[in-house]
């Protein structure tokens, strides 16, 4: 197992807040953090979750939904509400309906009981990743994007036409357009939009690319003439600039 | 309010059916008696259906005349007479006696022989010996033998008097019988006036004519007597009135209980469907009261279940999800051995749990592109699995939940790959509906399988089933998924002649057509 702690790329040691009323669960959880380089603590319900907050060094909340007293979403609800850490919801409730609950609610991500401890670590380095990202600009908890009419559902990962009927997009197709809305009116080439998609050291191929962009343009096609993604010649693409 | 509300119903809706149909047939009951009672009382008395002798000797004279209920009386010539001439029938008694004074009289009035008369009377005619004495002749004072000397003016009439012109002497037709004789001779009050006004039940008459000739009346034969045609009018007005009436008051009876059927009907379609409304009789109030009772159980029965549901779901994933951290430590192959164990109890966790929460999708359907979204999964899902080229028509809207919608391709798409190492997906509109189809080249299902395999946990062989992990909920699910949506799902063998070559999985939607794109857009707006 050589999985690298974020502690290797950040300054201090994150600092992870674990709160779920099954102590078993609580101890796993925190061990295994610990053991991938993140300093936990942990809570066994809302009240003891605060005072812990009041620290002030807590990097990310990884938050049962289903808890005695105040219940998972509330607490999400309030957290999002003051600013507070990103917070990765757990749930032994594994429907559809529940995650976009808990995502509309606050939560940054949302995992199924039973899941993979692995992904769990994945899951909060992309939660910190994004809220690093987040600093520079674009909102990623806004859970919808408006464009020339349209509208892409951050959390259902869905585009509602201007006409509003529903249209489903592939996970590559919903990164792809991410992409784009993020960098209105920039070119970018092939290499640009890789690097963005999967991170500087993954290598696809560029022609993948053009066959998902061309299928997002046919998804994105209207009746006005004009394209939303256009091809610059010799360089890559670009999203038409907002208004 | 409720009170308010019975208040305010008709009282007539409100009462028990018993009462209801029993006060509709008095009702019906009396008004038929009613009508027909005032009929009998109150309406003019019917035409007569017979003729008086004037009008009988008007018409041998002229050939024809008109008679006062509105027909004409004819008198046709022959050659030959008819067989009473020739063969006078038997008669009784009285009918003789009836015949002997109306041949008198007529050949009176006509002023011939009466022996150049014939008198036959129609069979089954009221010519009985109580009518021939009772009804036409006499009401006078008893007869008296002998011509008296007040009995001057009906000295002619007198049939049995032998020296009176034209008296059946000789008897042709049978001649008056002697004892019949006195009873007429004194008869008063049978005037030429009263006679006007007599009505003789319909007869036939010949007169022989001086040329040879016969001059024959043919009773006329009606269908029907006036009284009987003033009857069948009562009888008609009656079902006219009634009819109406009757016709109202069984809707009135009839619309509560067919409103209770359909609002109950659609209490087992629709979770959140309004009671049965409490209206009409009371029968169908007790009835609506039932129901709504029943329904309310079986909502909190379902509801229950879903907690059940629920709350074993949590309890049994907290203690998989320690499992699965609890097992991080151990040797790499035992490690993927109870992982993967996991992983099956919570897919069979997570069906059971959208199988019985299916039926709320119905109220979270939208337009939306089945086409992007068939794309979007086969690409999603080609990574897993094996999809081969797909014919998918561009832009079929359909009234549906994504999420749903996605659970049941993903179903459809594991199980070919499960069963057939691969499947093709074919989109199209078929007129208003829209057919995805799921097409594996697998072995397919015996006939009897087809539709069994929808059934919870049915299993083909339970151990070809354990070796490839599904939880016996897919196919269940996702008919639950499709039919919420208000579509269906079916499987059927694909053949090249008579051999199986695959199995076809169909999910038929209804269509939105683009042109209603708008009004839905408005609607979700």
């Amino acid at each position: 197992m050589s999985i690298a702690g974020p502690a290797a790329a950040l300054d201090a040691p994150t600092r992870a807040l674990i709160v779920d009323d099954d102590p078993d669960l609580r101890e796993l959880i925190s061990q295994f953090l610990s053991n991938n380089g993140f300093v936990v603590h942990t809570a066994a319900q809302a009240r003891d979750m605060d005072k812990l907050l009041a620290r002030g060094d807590i990097d990310v909340i990884v938050l049962d939904y289903m808890m005695p007293g105040e219940d998972g979403l509330s607490v999400c609800k309030r957290l999002n509400e003051a600013g507070g850490p990103p917070v990765i919801m757990l749930s032994a409730r594994g429907e559809e309906i529940d995650r976009i609950v808990g995502l509309e609610l606050g939560a940054d991500d949302y995992m199924a009981k039973p899941f993979h401890p692995r992904e769990l670590l994945a899951r909060i380095r992309a939660v910190l990743r994004r809220r690093e990202a987040r600093a520079g600009g674009w909102d990623a908890k806004s859970p919808i994007t408006h464009f020339f009419g349209w509208q892409l559902d951050n959390i259902k990962r869905t585009l509602l036409r201007p006409d509003g009927v529903q249209v489903a997009l592939s996970n590559a197709e919903f990164e792809l357009l991410r992409v784009f809305l993020d960098r209105p009116g920039r070119a970018l080439s092939r290499d640009q939009i890789l690097d963005y998609l999967h991170g500087p050291n993954a290598d696809s191929f560029d022609r993948a690319i053009d066959v998902q962009i061309s299928r997002l343009r046919r998804k994105l096609s209207d009746d006005h003439a004009e394209d939303i993604i256009r091809t610059i010649r010799g360089i890559g693409y670009m999203f038409k600039p907002l208004k | 309010m409720p009170q308010n509300a019975r208040g305010r119903r008709p009282l007539f809706v409100s009462l028990p059916i018993f009462w209801q149909v029993l006060s509709l047939s008095l009702t019906v009951l009396v008004l038929a008696l009613g009508i027909n009672t005032l009929l009998v009382l109150k309406a003019p008395s019917p035409p007569p259906s017979g003729y008086t002798l004037n009008e009988v000797a008007t018409a041998l004279r002229r050939g024809e005349a008109p008679l006062q209920n509105g027909h004409r009386l004819r008198a046709v010539d022959k050659e030959t007479p008819p067989d009473y001439v020739t063969h006078p029938p038997v008669m009784w008694p009285g009918a003789q006696d009836f015949q002997t004074l109306i041949r008198t009289r007529l050949a009176q009035d006509l002023g011939v022989p009466a022996d150049t008369i014939w008198i036959s009377f129609p069979p089954h005619r009221d010519f009985g010996r109580r009518a021939s004495r009772d009804r036409f002749l006499f009401d006078g004072p008893p007869p008296q033998h002998g011509p008296g000397p007040n009995s001057g003016p009906n000295q002619r009439f007198d049939p049995s008097r032998p020296d009176m012109p034209g008296a059946p002497a000789s008897g042709a037709g049978g001649g008056a019988p002697p004892q019949a004789g006195p009873r007429y001779t004194g008869g008063p009050r049978v005037t030429a006036d009263a006679r006007a006004n007599i009505f003789f039940p319909a007869f036939n008459v010949t007169w022989k004519l001086s040329d040879g000739r016969y001059r024959v009346i043919v009773a006329p034969k009606s269908l029907i007597e006036p009284w009987q045609a003033r009857l069948l009018l009562g009888f008609g007005l009656t079902a006219l009135l009634i009819l109406p009436l009757a016709y109202l008051l069984s809707q009135r009876l009839s619309r509560p209980i067919t409103a209770f059927a359909e609002a109950a009907a659609k209490l087992s379609v629709e979770d959140s469907a309004p009671p049965v409304p409490a209206d009409g009789p009371r029968e169908v109030r007790q009835a609506a009261g039932v129901v709504n009772a029943m329904q309310t159980r079986i909502r909190k029965q379902i509801e229950s279940r879903t907690m059940l549901m629920g709350a074993i779901a949590h309890d049994l994933k907290t203690p998989l999800a320690r499992m699965r951290l609890r097992i991080e430590d151990l040797p790499a192959p035992v490690r993927e051995k109870l992982s993967q164990d996991i992983a099956h109890m919570d897919g069979l966790i997570r069906s059971a749990m959208s199988f019985t929460s299916a039926h709320k999708l119905a109220e979270q359907v939208r337009p939306l592109d089945l086409s992007a979204l068939t794309e979007s999964l086969i690409d999603d899902m080609g990574v897993v699995c094996e999809i081969g080229e797909a014919s998918l028509a561009p832009n079929l809207m359909v009234m549906g939940d994504q999420v749903a919608l996605t659970r049941i391709l993903t179903n459809l798409i594991e199980n070919a790959g499960r069963y057939a190492s691969g499947c093709r997906v074919r989109l199209a509109a078929q007129g208003d509906t829209v057919e995805l189809s799921v097409l594996d080249d697998g072995p397919g299902l015996p006939e009897d399988a087809l539709e069994a395999v929808f059934e919870p946990f049915y299993r083909l062989e339970t151990s070809r089933n354990r070796d490839t992990g599904g939880t016996g909920l897919g196919l269940s699910v996702a008919r639950a998924l499709a039919e919420a949506q208000g579509g269906t799902l079916s499987l059927r063998n694909r053949y090249d002649g008579d051999r199986v070559t695959g199995l076809e999985a169909r999910l038929s939607l209804p269509r939105l057509r683009p042109k209603t794109r708008r009004k839905a857009a408005a609607a979700t707006a």
